[in-house]
């Protein structure tokens, strides 16, 4: 389960994120949804340990910070960085040992396989178009098998098949009882699969809601949004 | 050309702006001010301390000095376009409805900027220019003119090559070729003399202090305008800078005048440009492979380690894949130091070689191992001690350091006749001030972070760098000059041991947290 308590994120006396509470929990996925510059990112950053900030983050009953936290949550950045030196193949023996996990062979092959990057195993960090490097980043975040997991707008530069396969291994995600939260401003990429929204603007969270609790507005996704983020 | 204009105008009131929000680059930027003017005012050698500087070797420094800032630009500059622009110059100015040629002129006077940036660092030569009696009091800025002169000569000199080598195939051929037999002139030239002096540092002397060079036009003449440093300022002085400001208006117009499609190409050499930027900025490397495929040898990823590690063994790979073990270019770039300096040094001295070998470590302290791990936000995420990963993470870096002192000092030592003490002891010297330079590092990057201005930011890491490997430098310095036997020399080395260790276990514990956030 993640919980987030009072998070407040600050860059210098701007205000990214303002006080937000929310939590997710186990078989959840988690939209998060808001405009650009709503903090949707820092957000993520915060809970993913990269940023300093001010509040309570907890994942599985442990500090989003601590080693026992790091073990079991993974996260997919928005642009993925890879090591220049390292083939395809040996991100995921390295992100196996970093995290020690001993047998990941069978599962290191079934995602290349999947995501089709069997062919690339060889190719260097440095040769990977950005949709490859998204597709690796996505393989090194799954083979962690995480309990909670964070995807930062995880479909930008994937093929159709791509995206097909990541939308079928975050609901297996789902299946095995796992915390999702995706962070994305492209609503139609997630409406056919999320169990809770969280719409963020200017660093707040302006609706949030179970997709039960929000289907007596008989209203989209996309409405609920423009109606919530829209100045009237 | 208003739009452009207000470009350079906001960039420069922001930059300064934005120092309001950032007060540890400001105290910085008034850090390296007040460094400044201590090396070119308060610093100055009194009169007896002056020494004289041979007329002859200091035109053959002027001349190496043109010829590197120049020779390499120029030809790359036919291949690669220049570069004067960046990321959002093509998305924004490309695009809009302005010709080619103001773009140009926009890009040129962005190149003016970066120019006067590079030339304004020579001022920190000051101290050892006041230090020779036969160079004028204003020899500095006669040297800072006649450089910044010619980096801008050359700018407009890149846009021209640029422009001609882009419009066909042939004449990138004719260019590149043209640039081959100049070389082949100045090697030629080069056997002629090393056969006449039958020395190959005379023969560099006799061949950039020939009576020809003056007549080269621009890099020529740039060289003489230098040379009024010692010589003073005469008539011929002026006669130069007009020559060179003429030519300058002359490639100018040319470039003005031609139908200019440059767009297509400057895209490329631009993105290239944005990830030197980046990678320089996260610290992973200087110097940017330019499209080139990387060779890389086929190694078995075996060892892997296990948490932190697994950030050693896989720095251990990436080393096997690009060399032999923990051999390297990097190695056999040192042999080469090692053996010309066996040698050829004047001084037979290994603490003279430990000297430069540590100035060498501080140009190439940026692009050690751990840096380049920054980068990516897999090291922040793996779960183990922050502790653990800064050891792990740097001790590919230190090993390497104790490899190629060893490399250095063993190939030096022997040619120099030194003893195995006395050998050893450099060796672990240059591997503790190597680690000292790595902790050092990452006090420093934690404090300055990625920084905005690639350029600002790597001159202030290495100003704070200097600053905490002073006090060790300063110690060796007084404890190896004023030891007479082989006992005040042991202690020297030793006590300089002895710091940088305790330091950097200092500093290894201030700097830690590095890899803890990626926000710096």
């Amino acid at each position: 389960m993640l919980f987030v308590q009072n998070l407040i994120k600050k860059y210098g006396k701007e205000l990214a994120v303002n006080n937000i509470s929310f939590q997710v929990n186990e078989g959840e996925i988690a939209i998060l949804l808001g405009p650009n510059g709503a903090g949707k990112s820092t957000t993520i950053k915060s809970i993913a340990g990269l940023l300093k900030y001010e509040g309570y983050i907890e994942i599985c009953g442990h500090k989003n910070k601590s080693i026992d936290a790091k073990k079991i949550f993974a996260y997919v950045p928005e642009v993925s960085a890879m090591f220049d030196l390292l083939t395809v193949y040996e991100h995921l023996e390295y992100i196996a040992a970093a995290y020690g996990i001993e047998d990941y062979k069978t599962e290191a092959e079934e995602l290349l396989e999947r995501f089709d990057l069997s062919d690339k195993r060889a190719k260097l960090g440095k040769e990977l178009s950005k949709g490859m490097m998204q597709k690796v980043s996505i393989c090194c975040a799954l083979l962690i098998k995480p309990k909670v997991i964070l995807f930062d707008e995880p479909l930008m530069g994937l093929d159709p098949k791509a995206i097909k396969e990541l939308k079928k291994a975050i609901l297996e995600l789902k299946e095995n009882g796992a915390s999702i939260l995706i962070s994305t401003h492209i609503i139609d990429s997630v409406d056919d699969f999320w169990d809770k929204v969280l719409i963020m603007k200017k660093g707040n969270i302006v609706l949030s809601g179970t997709k039960q609790e929000l289907m007596s507005r008989n209203e989209t996704l996309e409405e609920l949004f423009f109606d919530v983020t829209e100045d009237k | 050309m208003k739009p452009l204009l207000y470009i350079l105008r906001k960039s420069i009131k922001n930059w300064i702006l934005q120092l309001k929000k950032k007060p540890v680059m400001l105290i910085l930027y008034i850090l390296f001010f007040i460094i400044l003017c201590v090396s070119l005012f308060f610093n100055k050698g009194n009169g007896s301390e002056k020494t004289i500087l041979d007329p002859f070797l200091y035109t053959t420094i002027v001349g190496v000095v043109i010829l590197i800032f120049t020779a390499p630009d120029l030809y790359s500059s036919i291949n690669n376009g220049a570069t004067f622009f960046r990321g959002a110059d093509i998305n924004f100015v490309f695009t809009s409805p302005t010709s080619p040629q103001k773009i140009l002129i926009y890009g040129f006077l962005k190149q003016i900027y970066s120019s006067f940036i590079a030339i304004f660092f020579i001022l920190f030569q000051g101290y050892t220019i006041s230090r020779f009696s036969n160079i004028r009091p204003y020899g500095l800025m006669i040297i800072m003119f006649g450089l910044f002169i010619m980096l801008i000569f050359t700018s407009i000199l890149k846009i021209l090559l640029y422009s001609i080598a882009s419009k066909s195939r042939k004449n990138k051929v004719i260019l590149r070729n043209t640039f081959k037999f100049l070389g082949v002139i100045i090697i030629i030239s080069y056997f002629i003399e090393l056969y006449i002096t039958k020395s190959p540092v005379k023969a560099i002397m006799a061949l950039l202090n020939s009576s020809a060079i003056p007549y080269i036009p621009v890099y020529g003449w740039v060289r003489e305008i230098i040379m009024a440093s010692m010589n003073g300022i005469g008539f011929i002085f002026f006669v130069y800078i007009a020559l060179i400001i003429a030519s300058g208006a002359l490639c100018g117009y040319i470039i003005y005048s031609m139908k200019l499609d440059y767009y297509e190409d400057v895209l490329g050499t631009t993105e290239l440009k944005e990830t030197a930027i980046a990678s320089i900025r996260s610290g992973e490397r200087v110097i940017v492979q330019t499209g080139k495929k990387t060779r890389t040898r086929k190694v078995e990823y075996t060892r892997k380690g296990k948490f932190a590690s697994a950030i050693f063994w896989r720095q251990i790979l990436e080393y096997k894949k690009t060399g032999f073990a923990l051999l390297n270019i990097a190695s056999v770039f040192y042999v080469i130091i090692a053996i010309t300096a066996g040698f050829f040094s004047p001084v037979k001295d290994l603490a003279v070689i430990l000297a430069g070998m540590i100035y060498l470590q501080l140009i190439f302290s940026f692009t050690s191992k751990w840096q380049k791990d920054l980068s990516n936000p897999y090291i922040f995420m793996l779960p183990d001690h922050a502790f653990k990963k800064v050891i792990y993470s740097t001790a590919v870096d230190n090993i390497k350091n104790v490899i190629d002192g060893s490399i250095v000092f063993i190939i030096t030592g022997i040619l120099f006749k030194s003893s195995i003490v006395l050998i050893l002891l450099n060796i672990i010297a240059f591997a503790s001030i190597g680690s000292l330079f790595i902790y050092g590092g990452i006090l420093t990057k934690r404090m300055l972070g990625g920084g905005d201005n690639v350029m600002f930011t790597a001159i202030m890491r290495i100003l704070l760098l200097v600053l905490i490997v002073a006090p060790a430098l300063v110690l060796m310095g007084i404890l190896y000059n004023s030891s007479s036997g082989f006992m005040g020399v042991f202690i020297a080395y030793v006590s300089f041991i002895t710091y940088n260790l305790l330091f950097s276990g200092l500093i290894l514990f201030l700097g830690k947290g590095v890899f803890e956030n990626i926000e710096l």
